[in-house]
């Protein structure tokens, strides 16, 4: 599998891509050049310089420094988020799928509810009710999109167990958490990594969408799509303000959206 | 060949999108240029309609936003005006004030017409006073106090109108200056049953130099001159105003020659002022009269807040002339009173807390906050020294401002963070005392310093940030309602030094800056603009044109 995706074009960007900015997120102190967060009300829009090497934004705070730790803010809100998502999807989605009968239909109107609203409105809500935080962007994310995972992971599981090996399985006399975890989870293992890993995109721009409306990341912190929201005013006067953080989320979705696109077409070349 | 047509199709679509397009855009040139030859005209920008039309009363309970409110100087006068801190002729020429301060009578001008032709006299302010409360509803007392003293009006001749209060109230003259509620309407503008008539959405029915001719286009309202004007002809013939809802969008407008001016610190940045300012086809000016004051209030029942030592720190951390000059641009000028001096009774000299750091450090070392374990954030008895500073969501320059004010407060070992929170949020937690630091405004010309003082009384509580600065003093609320039924000006100015020097040496707040009002404008049609002696009323009057 590793030389499949070594072999693929697309792989091999995407994971280039992806590599550059966790690496920029291990390192971000390392990079940044000055404090993201300090304020030099003095150094208003200061030029590109040494000091200031993509120039200062209207709070003579470092651009390059705030991109630089945006990339912690963007991967450590996304990648926990779709961890946590994943034990909770899989967990619901593979009971429901495998118990099936009365309790499989009572979870699928329950997703149904769920699934009638908008994500934007569920995190709306929360963030009204919990208050501003990332820990709380992170619940309210969680929240409202637990659902959608949770329904492909039951699918997936539907159509496992139809299979002639959970029956062989049964026959043996494999308990239920055996043939889950063992049997079940293992053969849609692939598939799951392939939407999870075309999720982080989706989650990335989902949490940069939500800060740009100013929900969840509090003010003055270094996150692209707040440092967007931030920027809009001087989108004529400044627009590389609005460029920069909007080239960065750009950069890192693409590369997720790659290399999750390109693992789907290696697993399961038929499907693509 | 199927092709070879369909491309012809798609040539000839995209030909005739382009002349279309472009036919809309020189007739719409075309049309205004042709105006301009015939009369005086310039059109403005709003970021909303006036749905509800031309009243001189708008109240949150009936209006989503304040609508034509700082419009109405346009259309409206009052009996009297505001001018520099002193009160002036409007359409009284002049008054009397009895001894015992429960009597004004107002000797009216003579010869002068509503926009709709009726007569303006006694009768008709008494009418205006007496429906008054009434339009005013649960509001009464919001934007006024008068309506609360208001006993009746009684009419003593054609001309001479004598208002009686229930008791006295000493900003009784200075309400009477708010064209918003207290601007004259026409008698035609009542029902009978004392109700506003409905020709009011699209009519004004005021003494003003203009008046609405309805409105077009959907976003587009025009305004004439009103042809029963007594005063002096304006400049401009008619204006209009065109709904922009987005900043951005208001500046683009006025580069492209759609609108000629924008008017007011709420539709521009002071980025887009700069730029305006800096190229020289388009005028940018500020109001001499400072409008607001930007400041700090604290939750003195709170931790760390309670100790003034530690108020006192942030007063000497925070270094407004560097924020005047680098966030502001100089347009705001530093602030270390609370209520500017140009207001009435609010010249007084207090001395300020400059700008220095090691003296805040110094006072928290003294109040046994250290950093004991080297963290950069000062520590006493295990509690760590910090808090939060509330704030109102929407406005970049407030971000920016508060932003900048954390920064400083870390300077001297402050850890605060900031809450942002849309208007009613932030309110409600403010009057709950959810809060240790709140950034805050005053309510800004022609509400300070009547209403600014008023509110520092917790019963009713009207605002707690206000409250909060002067709860320490002991009868504190029956000084502040003493001070509006005083008559004596001696009197009233002595409590005014007394409130005013309390809040200071009190540090119950750290005022920042005094914000001006803005406005830019096409030169090449505009040559001048005069701020009105209330800068936040747009007053087309004052707009000389080339």
């Amino acid at each position: 599998m590793v030389k499949e995706i070594l072999k693929n074009k697309q792989a091999v960007i995407g994971l280039i891509m992806m590599f550059i900015v966790a690496f920029i997120a291990v390192f971000a102190p390392f990079i940044a050049v000055n404090n993201p967060e300090e304020i030099s009300p003095a150094q208003k829009f200061a030029r590109f310089s040494g000091r200031y090497p993509l120039g200062a934004d209207q709070l003579g705070r470092c651009i390059f420094s705030r991109l630089i730790y945006g990339a912690r803010y963007s991967l450590g809100i996304a990648i926990p988020v779709l961890l946590i998502l994943a034990v909770i999807s899989t967990f619901l989605g593979t009971v429901s799928a495998y118990i099936g009968g009365r309790f499989d239909r009572i979870f699928s109107i329950f997703c149904d509810i769920f699934m009638a609203f908008p994500p934007l409105l569920v995190v709306l809500s929360l963030v009204g009710a919990l208050g501003q935080g990332i820990l709380n962007i992170m619940i309210a994310v969680i929240f409202s999109m637990w659902v959608w995972f949770a329904r492909v992971i039951r699918s997936y599981v539907l159509m496992e167990k139809k299979k002639g090996y959970v029956t062989a399985s049964k026959i043996v006399g494999c308990s239920d958490i055996q043939i889950i975890t063992r049997h079940i989870i293992p053969n849609i293992l692939p598939a799951f990594i392939v939407y999870f890993s075309t999720g982080v995109a989706g989650i990335i721009l989902m949490i940069s969408g939500f800060s740009f409306l100013g929900l969840g990341i509090e003010a003055g912190v270094p996150e692209w799509g707040a440092m967007l929201s931030s920027a809009k005013p001087y989108l004529y006067s400044r627009p590389l303000l609005l460029i920069y953080p909007g080239i960065f989320i750009l950069f890192t979705a693409a590369g997720f959206n790659l290399f999750g696109e390109a693992l789907r077409d290696i697993i399961s070349p038929e499907g693509g | 060949m199927w092709k070879r047509l369909f491309k012809i199709a798609v040539a000839v679509f995209l030909f005739l999108t382009l002349a279309v397009g472009c036919w809309q855009g020189t007739g719409a040139i075309n049309s205004k240029s042709n105006q301009d030859k015939d009369v005086n005209e310039i059109t403005l920008c709003e970021s909303w309609g006036f749905e509800d039309g031309f009243p001189t009363v708008f109240t949150p309970g009936q209006n989503s936003n304040y609508q034509a409110a700082y419009y109405l100087a346009n259309f409206y006068e009052t009996l009297v005006n505001y001018q520099e801190g002193k009160i002036v002729p409007g359409l009284a020429e002049s008054w009397s004030v009895s001894d015992n301060g429960l009597v004004y009578t107002f000797t009216l001008k003579k010869g002068v017409k509503f926009s709709d032709g009726a007569d303006f006299n006694a009768a008709v302010v008494k009418k205006n006073l007496e429906m008054l409360p009434i339009l005013l509803g649960d509001y009464k007392g919001s934007y006024e106090n008068f309506s609360i003293f208001f006993k009746e009006a009684k009419i003593v001749d054609e001309h001479i109108v004598e208002v009686h209060l229930t008791s006295p109230y000493y900003g009784t003259l200075q309400d009477f200056a708010k064209p918003m509620p207290m601007g004259i309407m026409s008698p035609n503008a009542f029902n009978e049953d004392g109700t506003l008539s409905d020709k009011l959405l699209t009519q004004s029915m005021g003494t003003g130099p203009y008046m609405s001719e309805g409105q077009s286009g959907g976003n587009i309202y025009t305004f004439v001159r009103n042809p029963n004007y007594w005063g002096e002809k304006p400049y401009v013939d008619k204006f209009n105003v065109k709904v922009i809802p987005d900043n951005e969008a208001k500046a683009l407008a006025l580069r492209n020659g759609e609108i000629d001016m924008i008017f007011g610190s709420a539709k521009i940045s002071y980025d887009g002022f700069k730029e305006f300012l800096e190229d020289r086809r388009y005028g940018a000016k500020t109001s001499d009269e400072n409008v607001k004051t930007r400041f700090l209030g604290f939750n003195l029942e709170k931790e760390p807040f309670n100790d003034k030592k530690v108020r006192l720190a942030v007063s000497h951390v925070i270094d407004k002339q560097s924020i005047c000059t680098s966030l502001f641009y100089g347009i705001e000028t530093k602030a270390d009173n609370l209520l500017s001096k140009s207001l009435p009774y609010c010249n007084i000299e207090l001395e300020p807390y400059e700008h220095d750091v090691e003296k805040a450090k110094q006072l928290l070392e003294t109040s046994g906050w250290t950093d004991s374990d080297g963290d950069g954030i000062r520590e006493k008895a295990g509690k760590k020294l910090g808090g939060e500073i509330l704030y109102q969501t929407g406005n970049s320059v407030d971000h920016d401002l508060v932003l900048t004010l954390v920064s400083s407060l870390k300077e001297i070992g402050m850890e605060i963070k900031v809450t942002g929170l849309d208007l009613l949020a932030w309110y409600a937690e403010i009057q709950e005392g959810n809060y240790t630091m709140a950034y805050v405004k005053t309510y800004g010309l022609p509400f300070d310093p009547y209403t600014t003082i008023a509110n520092m009384n917790s019963d009713p509580l009207m605002d707690n940030s206000l409250a909060q600065g002067f709860a320490h003093v002991k009868d504190g609320n029956s000084i502040i309602k003493g001070l509006a039924s005083l008559v004596d000006e001696s009197e009233i100015q002595d409590k005014y030094d007394f409130i005013l020097k309390e809040l200071h040496s009190n540090v119950s707040f750290v005022p920042i800056s005094y914000m001006k009002e803005l406005v830019v404008f096409d030169t090449e049609k505009i040559a001048d603009y005069q701020f009105n002696d209330q800068p936040p009323n747009v007053d087309v009057a004052g707009i000389k044109l080339k």
